[in-house]
């Protein structure tokens, strides 16, 4: 996955890992973590790449649009957040990934095509991970032009500040040093026991994942759908943290959930003596492009998971 | 493969050289798969004698690892100027990427597999290669190989035991596959040859899209472990891809690498070895 994206999910599992811990119950994690995050391990990695360009810029609808190089992808990702929500759309096509140009076009919400000029006095040296990064800033110039599904947000625009970042070697040890205590600390938070309630559904290449996280911290929702047209893979993903979690009975045979916005509705949760479950209910989730999209239905597998 | 293993190891299960019913498969015409008895629910439907010609070019491929026993993936016998080209997974060869492990050692195709029964007979691999992206990044998108095997022990090539099946290049990846595999891991047994039939190709999986190389291709089949390296056959006996992995859900589709320039070059790579 792209750094971006895989930072979109690893936000997701890190929402929950901090308030609450998925990541620690080994029992719980394989079962509520989506498949597709899970079907992530073992996989090769993508190649590294050898420099990130990007820019950013402010678009309809208070969302902000980023276009991006990773991999083979040129990527575009409208994301809109605030202190506890966060959603986006990402749309991923083949194109020219090269450091110095982004040209793509995204199926039928248009195109980008733009090169970049670097600024004379704009280098700068960062360390990320333990890693020494070189940013050049500068700008980029040519052409964006992309309108989302129903026009949910709209930009067209031929200039840009954005940089592109290269490796530089690595970094003092000292500056990436985690302290003992602080290593303690996020183990103990892994080990923190959560309850998990998952959905998933697939059809064919297109996923769909909603889940939600009791913790004692508090709760969280990470919804989840990716699916492909033609040379046009989309992602879209909404996280919020706070809430009302799920509510389960003494039996673990019941649950229902009402996640805050950009959720809608409840899930219900049914158990039945076979083992056999069922999900329904009116949920939903707004994300950018595909509002209402439903959580709930018979396609989805449904599983919960509660500590003793 | 499912969960992204890419070969699974199962115990040696040694079995009489000797076809089905004690006898060299003759070509017959039957059925390919058991009408009506959806074993396990699943689509990857059993063939009924996989000796017949259009089956018999597909076998199972086993990779010895000592104590460890044999890895097992699937493969599809290609016709070829030296009659001796097995296509197979990249990671059915190698582990991929630059510090990608080659499974040179004791690797064989045996075609038309079941129970143990060689009916064709051990065709072992003489010369082993990957597409040249497979080795470098790992890209699945390049997730394809190719073997030249050895003659069996009745001293026949692959060609003229079993025949093989056309091979294609650059064709839309919007086809109808036959998914041919020998699934191992749960629920199936690695000893049997399996099909899904009128397999309609689904999209790409949006992974596909960040790795280098073609988009790979998805089609519905409940393939396992063991079903890698599995031939995509298009039109009768062509072939058009090869299995490579799937993710753990149970719906998952059954995704495999697109045949471009770069597998047609390891395919005339493979043909000139003699």
């Amino acid at each position: 996955m792209s750094r971006r994206i895989a930072s979109i999910a690893v936000l997701g599992l890190l929402l929950i890992g901090r308030g609450t811990q998925a990541a620690a119950a080994p029992a719980l994690l394989p079962q509520i973590v989506p498949p597709r995050l899970l079907s992530e391990v073992g996989k090769p990695v993508p190649p590294r790449p050898l420099f990130d360009s990007s820019f950013t810029a402010s678009a309809s609808g208070g969302y902000k649009v980023k276009v991006f190089t990773f991999g083979s992808a040129v990527i575009l990702e409208v994301d809109r957040r605030d202190r506890r929500r966060f959603s986006a759309a990402v749309y991923l096509a083949r194109g020219v990934a090269v450091p110095r140009r982004l040209q793509a076009t995204f199926g039928n919400f248009g195109k980008v095509s733009m090169r970049f000029r670097p600024a004379k006095n704009g280098g700068q040296s960062l360390c990320r991970f333990g890693e020494r990064l070189s940013r050049r800033h500068g700008t980029y110039v040519g052409e964006l032009d992309f309108k989302g599904e129903d026009g949910y947000v709209a930009i067209d625009l031929h200039r840009a500040k954005g940089s592109i970042v290269t490796p530089a070697g690595r970094c003092p040890r000292s500056r990436h040093h985690l302290t003992r205590a602080a290593a303690e600390r996020a183990i103990e938070a892994l080990l923190e026991p959560a309850s998990g309630l998952a959905a998933n559904a697939r059809d064919g290449v297109a996923t769909t994942s909603f889940l939600s996280i009791k913790r004692k911290t508090g709760a969280a929702f990470l919804a989840f759908h990716q699916e492909t047209h033609g040379k046009l893979a989309i992602l879209r993903v909404a996280i919020v943290r706070g809430g009302k979690s799920f509510h389960v009975n003494e039996a673990v045979t019941t649950a229902g959930v009402s996640p805050p916005p950009p959720f809608h509705g409840t899930g219900r949760y049914h158990a039945e003596p076979d083992g056999t479950s069922t999900w329904s209910g009116p949920l939903s989730v707004d994300f950018p492009g595909a509002p209402r999209f439903p959580l709930t239905g018979p396609d989805f597998e449904a599983l919960i998971d509660v500590p003793f | 493969m499912r969960e992204a293993k890419p070969l699974e190891v199962e115990a040696p299960r040694p079995g009489p050289l000797r076809g089905p019913d004690g006898q060299r498969g003759a070509p017959r015409r039957i059925a390919p798969a058991v009408p009506g008895r959806p074993d396990f629910g699943s689509d990857f439907e059993q063939v009924v004698d996989p000796t017949t010609p259009e089956f018999r070019i597909h076998g199972a491929v086993f990779v010895a690892l000592g104590i460890f026993g044999y890895a097992r993936c699937s493969g599809t016998a290609v016709r070829s100027g030296n009659e001796s080209v097995v296509f197979t997974a990249g990671h059915c060869v190698n582990s991929g990427g630059r510090r990608g492990r080659w499974l040179r050692s004791r690797w064989a195709f045996v075609p038309a597999y079941r129970y143990g029964q060689r009916p064709f007979g051990i065709f072992p691999a003489k010369w082993l290669d990957t597409t040249r992206q497979w080795r470098a990044s790992g890209s699945e998108n390049y997730d394809v190989a190719a073997a030249v095997v050895g003659r069996n022990q009745r001293g026949e090539t692959l060609g003229e035991a079993v025949g093989g099946a056309g091979i294609a290049f650059n064709l839309k990846p919007k086809q109808n596959f036959t998914v041919h595999g020998y699934p191992a891991a749960e629920p199936f047994d690695g000893e049997t040859q399996r099909v899904c039939a009128a397999a309609e190709y689904l999209g790409h999986d949006p992974d596909s899209f960040l790795f280098p190389g073609p988009l790979n291709l998805a089609v519905h089949c409940d393939v396992t472990g063991g079903a890698s390296g599995g031939g995509w056959t298009i039109d009768g006996e062509t072939l058009d891809s090869v299995t490579d992995y799937g993710y753990s859900d149970d719906k998952s589709p059954d995704f495999g690498a697109y045949f471009g320039k770069e597998v047609a070059r390891l395919y005339q790579r493979a043909e000139r070895v003699r």
